[in-house]
């Protein structure tokens, strides 16, 4: 049991590890340093995380305001950010 | 225009001005005074009223307009003012109000073939209604509709009304799902789960955590900027609920939606999101569950941590989706089980989806690996489990796809039981 937990342990260290390394590549982004809040970019990185993107014309404006505020609570995404992918919902719909 | 203005101007001058007097004259009589002198101010007004009308028509710029081009304009205008009351009406028909209402949720069909069991097609519907009333205020819900035992059961999957505070802290109330168990709150909807069941630790019948509770919460998000880092995000939640009972095989049942314990489980998660795409967590859960061999409760105390990453690597041309949690939770010893009441389990998955590949139906795929694992208590009616999952997915949009998984079961006193799983899921 004692192996198992150890195993698991360092399965979720070398998760982290993974990120870790993965990042130098994406800090590189002039993108990212020019707008760290883009809209389109928090989509990706942020509802890709957890599920495939749904087609931003599936909803109306009004249905992404009750959608991203049901994803900010529930994946608790800062304000700034829930704002940031609204907008850009809005905007791509 | 000038000239029809001008003309109506005198019509209604003259109008206003004779009809009185005609009415006197059917009356055949004289008008009196009083009369004589209204008639005269109501002349001398009109007059005043004709002149600024003529003083305002002389200071417009001449048009040299026809009269049917005058005639044209105005029925233009006229269908103008049509459309635009049309389209006013329209858009206020569309309009959602200040209440805005999403239904959404997800559905799934499947069939599982298993050594020990029968086999057996599925189905569920898991509609999910979210109302915001306004920027503060949001409800969620979510029913279930499974078919078990040849009835359609129902149940509550959550069902909470949030306050947001300020855009670091939202209070909740109700059912919801556990905040401290990352698979069950993020990724267990049949339509993002990427393998057609859940993991052990998760959804056996000794599972280490409640999937979802009765109480309250607060949680939110805090940007790592506010204390200097260039990115990253604090995400974290803290509950309240009611405890759990324990079940005469050392089990814990965390459906406590009557009260039957009034300890309540204290419980919380931090997870910290350095990069994009990658998250770690920590929580825990203290409590009392009731003992059903004394009137005594027995503390227990759950830990668990849990690990996310999802990038996108042009070199192997495709998506990395890892996923990892383990929990372990320790508790008083009852008298009446003679064992030491201690279970540990989580899982590691790994899926890779070549989504920079050339040709659609490759895109389209995914592969997933998963290794489970439970600890059950010694000498305790349950056994150890190690369980190896491999899938493959078809994706037909990015909400609906089709699970195939087979799943080497491997038990520790126990008959293994190996099982063949179809699914086929769709989030709306």
């Amino acid at each position: 049991m004692k192996r198992i937990q150890i195993t698991m342990v360092l399965l979720i260290a070398s998760i982290f590890t993974a990120g870790i390394h993965a990042e130098p590549a994406r800090s590189s982004s002039a993108d990212a340093k020019r707008n760290p809040l883009s809209g389109a970019k928090l989509w990706t990185e942020n509802c890709g995380n957890c599920h495939n993107l749904r087609n931003p014309a599936g909803y109306s404006d009004a249905q992404w305001d009750v959608a991203v505020l049901h994803m900010r609570i529930r994946a608790n995404l800062t304000a700034e950010e829930s704002r940031a992918i609204l907008d850009f919902l809005k905007a791509a719909n | 225009m000038k000239p029809l203005a001008m003309g109506l101007g005198l019509t209604a001058l003259v109008g206003a001005a004779y009809l009185p007097a005609a009415n006197a004259q059917n009356d055949g009589e004289y008008v009196s005074r009083e009369e004589y002198e209204k008639l005269k101010r109501d002349f001398e007004r009109m007059k005043a009223m004709l002149e600024q009308m003529e003083k305002r028509l002389a200071s417009q710029p001449e048009t040299g307009a026809s009269q049917e081009e005058v005639a044209t304009v105005r029925k233009e205008l006229k269908q103008v003012k049509k459309e635009a009351a049309e389209a006013k009406k329209q858009a206020k028909a569309a309009m959602p109000g200040i209440r805005k209402f999403l239904l959404t949720g997800y559905g799934f069909a499947g069939f599982s073939s298993s050594d020990l069991n029968d086999s057996s097609f599925n189905v569920g519907f898991n509609p999910i209604f979210l109302w915001k009333l306004n920027d503060q205020i949001f409800f969620e819900g979510e029913a279930e509709f499974e078919l078990e035992d040849g009835e359609t059961n129902v149940s509550l999957e959550f069902a909470q009304l949030s306050y947001l505070f300020n855009d670091y802290l939202t209070f909740g109330a109700g059912k919801f799902l556990n905040p401290t168990n990352y698979f069950i709150e993020r990724l267990h909807p049949a339509w993002i789960n990427k393998l057609p069941d859940q993991p052990l630790s998760i959804s056996d019948a000794n599972r280490i955590q409640a999937k979802a509770v009765l109480g309250a919460q607060v949680r939110g998000g805090i940007p790592l900027r506010i204390i200097g880092l260039e990115r990253g995000r604090l995400g974290y939640a803290v509950y309240v609920a009611n405890g759990p009972e324990m079940n005469d095989d050392g089990s814990l049942d965390f459906k406590n939606y009557g009260g039957f314990n009034s300890s309540k489980t204290v419980g919380g998660r931090i997870g910290f999101v350095p990069l994009p795409g990658f998250e770690v967590g920590y929580s825990f859960e203290v409590g009392r569950a009731r003992d059903p061999y004394s009137s005594s409760k027995l503390d227990f105390t759950t830990h668990v941590i849990d690990a996310n990453y999802v990038h996108i690597y042009r070199a192997i041309r495709g998506r990395i989706d890892l996923r990892a949690q383990w929990a372990w939770r320790n508790m008083d010893n009852s008298t009446g089980l003679g064992f030491d009441n201690e279970v540990s389990g989580g899982y590691g998955q790994i899926a890779y989806r070549p989504s920079l590949a050339q040709l659609k139906w490759i895109m389209d795929l995914e592969g997933v690996f998963r290794f489970d694992r439970q600890n059950q208590p010694n000498r305790s009616s349950f056994y150890d489990e190690n369980r190896y999952t491999i899938g493959m997915n078809y994706y037909f949009n990015p909400t609906t796809l089709f699970k195939f998984a087979y799943e080497f079961d491997d038990r520790q006193g126990a008959k293994d039981n190996d099982t063949l799983l179809f699914q086929i899921a769709t989030g709306f």
